[in-house]
């Protein structure tokens, strides 16, 4: 099975617009399909990822321009995709109102096996999220 | 090259030949690149990643004007004209250039760039 060996074996930059968020998860399928992984676990990592960049659409730029980047690998079992903007920080998002029902975070704790967000005040935001990826065979 | 583009970087190797393929397709896909325009943009990627002697892949891939754009790089000088030579076939010529509605290369020294345009309609 072939591996991402090396941190940020795969790199990607976006614009933080919608269409981006399409791009994104082709980006995770491809990996997939040369990892020999699909169904709920690709599921869940293209939901997951595309929540994180979707955040970034929505909040990172007020309405400006800006990147999502995107980098994986894996380490063993594990693959690991970080999400990160050039915004100004996550705290003036908690106080947007109208912009989404507030499920992203969850949800991506919900489908990743480790979720870890940094937000400096005033500075970029990123999230990072780590799945196992299941046995052969297992469901 | 218009800005604005997606930059890719990927280990070369299967999860290259997967990953840049369908995000060349997504991107293509939102530069209204019709069924035939977009499997010529997969052959192209197919061309320049088997021949590219690199253990990563780097690219910029964005929807312009005309259609797809991609400017593969940065490459160490000659590699842009050995990329393409390598695509020769037989009676065809290299498969680059016949698909690919516009090759070039862009020079920013030490290094450059194979730029490649498919257009949404191809070229007579």
């Amino acid at each position: 099975m072939p591996e991402l060996t090396r941190p940020a074996d795969l790199a990607l930059t976006l614009p933080a617009r919608a269409e981006s968020v399409t791009v994104a998860r082709q980006a995770l399928s491809g990996i997939a399909d040369a990892m020999g992984w699909d169904g709920t676990f690709l599921a869940d990592l293209k939901i997951a990822v595309s929540e994180a960049c979707s955040n970034v659409v929505m909040h990172a730029y007020e309405g400006g321009d800006g990147p999502i980047e995107l980098t994986g690998w894996v380490e063993g079992d594990a693959i690991t995709f970080v999400v990160t903007d050039r915004g100004t920080g996550i705290s003036p998002r908690l106080q947007t109102r109208g912009a989404g029902l507030g499920l992203g975070l969850p949800l991506m704790a919900a489908l990743a096996d480790e979720v870890e967000v940094r937000s400096a005040p005033g500075g970029p935001t990123e999230v990072r999220m780590t799945f196992r990826a299941p046995e052969p065979g297992e469901a | 090259m218009s800005g604005g583009g997606v930059v890719l970087r990927v280990a070369s190797g299967p999860i290259a030949d997967a990953v840049v393929r369908r995000v060349v397709g997504a991107v293509g896909a939102q530069a209204e690149l019709p069924i035939d325009r977009l499997q010529d943009a997969g052959l192209v990627t197919d061309a320049i990643l088997d021949h590219l002697d690199r253990d990563h892949v780097e690219m910029r891939i964005g929807a312009g004007d005309l259609g797809l754009e991609l400017a593969v790089g940065p490459l160490a000088g000659g590699e842009a004209a050995r990329i393409i030579d390598r695509s020769r076939m037989p009676d065809l010529g290299s498969i680059i250039e016949r698909l690919a509605d516009r090759v070039w290369v862009e020079r920013s020294e030490p290094d450059e760039f194979l730029c490649v345009e498919v257009h949404r309609i191809a070229h007579a």
